[in-house]
């Protein structure tokens, strides 16, 4: 009997020992590749931040005109960023082969779910650069045109249109990655149905007055053209 | 090249028919009928002074939907050296909103009349366009004389016009082309214009029209076209030429199409004007009048009370394209009281030209950069007629010299802002 107590345990340890020794090159695999990782990293960023600077890739992103959207980046710096997205990718790349070093089935599902979900990422990247864009040229059409026109609060219209632009483009983002499902839609639905509502009450009640002042005028026929000859 | 010499319906004659001429009046129409007849007869009686010359009259319709080519025809009956055609309008004229909106395709008139003058073989040809009836004979001869008599290749118009009209013209269009090509044509941007044969040949070889600067502003093209290419030129005095009010778009199309296209010229012209130095007159011939037409009386208020609202909402964008020492000295001048309202010369001539620099840059986008232009366009404007209400005519005229030396004196800054647009900020 204590032969077959001492045969179990010695089998059992065994199969620790075993596993251990399975498990430990992977391991040390992972450690490995985690240290290289982080050597990759490091070296990645100094010489992306020399290129960068060497190209002025903060004034450039300046002069495209996104000088607003940096404002959104870390210290106000989108060199900064475009390391700190680089250095994230190197480090998703590393921890995934780290993985598969320790277990090859996980891994290839993770990495399948992963490829599944990119696409809605990009997309949703694609939608919120463009909204961003829209709503910054918009923004600034409705400013200028709206200062050309004398209306006094045009900061506040561009704002206003800026702004619906923005959460259309943010909701639409939103519902590419799939999160919140239908809430984000009904929210949007009923957020922008009070906006349009607030403006048109807004402007109805607010422009009364001006639209029949406007009127008044057509009707006596008065000159409301510019009346300096520029030319 | 579009298709010229499309004779319309009966009467007058066609380009075939009268083989040569000496002297070419084009005269570009779009639905005209209430002036054409007494432009015509004008017409006629202008090229009849030149009896030694064969004249032709070439009227160039852009489609007119009224009796403005039937009127034409008529106002000349038998008379066999004119010549109906219609010049051809592609969509991008139908839909551009110009400042010249009771002529669409301006360009293509000019190249429908340009190639018939060469096709004619014309000494001198001249331009004139309708659209009011105080035409006189003799704006002709003022226009052809000088080519035909002393050589000259382009005789740009020189109108008479109380001191508030042209302010635009007087502001920016005029001081910075004398400026920056060293010619001092007073109006750069005409409705009027005298060519030899030589000019005309030139600017149809160099094709012109076919850029998009020269779709929105021909004539201000054709005038560079003349100072770049070394021609003879002089400018004729044509007395008064009130526009039609009610055609005018608004200021922000107008300093599109004008100011943006002087702005388009000088970036493709920076070789030329980065060598010149000062200005020299240019010689004026034709009428002599004494008079100065009635000043009107104009409001100043509204055009400061927008400069201020553009100082509140748009210092953002104008921080993208002038120095901090010019939006400090725009703080100042949107404090001042409405009286004493005034825009130092040498700062407005910086913020055309930091205003030139953004367009070349396309530091925001062209449409808005005009946009963000009128407030401070209008604050120029009223600063100007607040300084010249009062002051005799000559004094008026000394007061927009003095501008244009400030242009002159400013030129530097461009060159070095146009060079070093990022380090040269100060």
């Amino acid at each position: 009997m204590w032969e077959q107590i001492n045969g179990l345990v010695v089998q059992s340890s065994n199969r620790i020992m075993s596993g251990i020794a399975n498990f430990l090159p992977g391991l040390l695999a992972l450690i490995v590749i985690l240290l290289v990782t982080m050597l990759v990293t490091g070296v990645v960023r100094v010489v992306l931040r020399r290129f960068l600077r060497s190209v002025d890739f903060d004034g450039m992103v300046n002069r495209w005109g996104f000088s607003q959207v940096a404002e959104w980046f870390p210290k106000q710096s989108p060199s900064l960023m475009a390391i700190r997205i680089v250095n994230w990718c190197i480090v998703l790349i590393g921890i995934l082969v780290g993985i598969n070093a320790l277990d090859a089935e996980l891994t290839s599902r993770l990495v399948a779910r992963l490829f599944d979900y990119i696409p809605h990422v990009i997309a949703a990247f694609i939608v919120l650069a463009v909204g961003t864009f829209a709503a910054r040229f918009l923004a600034r059409s409705v400013l200028i045109t709206a200062v050309n026109l004398k209306i006094h609060s045009a900061k506040l219209v561009s704002v206003g249109v800026k702004w619906m632009v923005m959460v259309l483009s943010a909701a639409m983002a939103l519902e590419q990655l799939g999160i919140g499902g239908q809430i984000v839609t009904m929210s949007f639905a009923i957020l922008f149905g009070g906006i349009v509502l607030a403006l048109a009450l807004a402007l109805g009640l607010g422009s009364k007055d001006m639209v029949s002042r406007s009127g008044e005028k057509q009707d006596r026929g008065e000159h409301t053209k510019d009346e300096l000859q520029h030319l | 090249m579009p298709e010229t010499g499309v004779v319309v319906q009966n009467g007058g004659g066609s380009v075939q028919e009268v083989a040569a001429a000496d002297i070419l009046v084009g005269i570009p129409t779009y639905n005209n009928a209430d002036t054409i007849r007494p432009f015509m007869k004008a017409a006629q009686n202008g090229v009849l002074q030149f009896s030694t010359y064969k004249a032709v009259i070439m009227q160039a319709d852009g489609g007119s939907n009224d009796s403005t080519v039937q009127s034409a025809r008529d106002a000349l009956a038998n008379w066999p050296n004119l010549i109906q055609v219609s010049y051809p309008l592609y969509p991008v004229h139908r839909l551009a909103v110009s400042t010249q909106a009771w002529i669409p395709g301006r360009d293509s008139a000019f190249q429908t009349i340009f190639s018939t003058a060469e096709r004619l073989g014309v000494q001198a040809c001249c331009i004139i366009e309708p659209g009011i009836k105080t035409i006189t004979a003799d704006w002709i001869g003022s226009l052809v004389q000088p080519i035909l008599e002393s050589g000259f290749d382009f005789v740009a118009p020189q109108y008479l016009r109380h001191r508030y009209e042209g302010t635009l013209t007087n502001g920016i269009l005029y001081p910075m082309v004398r400026a920056l090509f060293g010619k001092q044509i007073r109006q750069p941007m005409g409705l009027d214009f005298g060519f030899s044969g030589a000019f005309i040949r030139h600017c149809l070889s160099d094709k012109t029209w076919t850029r998009e600067i020269g779709r929105h502003a021909v004539d201000l093209c054709t005038t560079l076209e003349a100072i770049l290419g070394g021609f003879k030129i002089c400018q004729a005095l044509l007395g008064p030429r009130p526009v039609k009010r009610d055609q005018l778009p608004d200021l922000t199309t107008i300093l599109t199409e004008t100011v943006g296209s002087l702005f388009g010229q000088v970036e493709l012209t920076a070789e030329h004007w980065h060598r010149v130095h000062g200005s020299e007159t240019v010689s004026a011939f034709g009428l002599r009048f004494d008079s100065e037409p009635e000043d009107p009386a104009i409001d100043v208020k509204p055009m400061i009370e927008k400069f201020r609202l553009g100082f509140v909402n748009l210092q953002e964008i104008w921080g993208l394209i002038l120095p901090p020492a010019t939006l400090l000295e725009l703080k100042k001048m949107s404090r001042q009281m409405d009286e004493p309202f005034r825009f130092p010369d040498e700062f407005w001539a910086r913020v055309i030209y930091d205003f030139a620099v953004a367009y070349r840059l396309r530091t925001i986008g062209r449409d808005h950069l005009m946009g963000a232009l009128t407030p401070l366009y209008l604050a120029w404007a009223a600063s100007f007629i607040l300084s010249v209400r009062g002051l005799r005519p000559r004094d008026v005229a000394g007061r927009i010299e003095r501008l244009c030396k400030t242009y002159e004196i400013e030129k530097p800054y461009l060159i070095s802002r146009w060079r070093w647009p990022d380090r040269f900020m100060p």
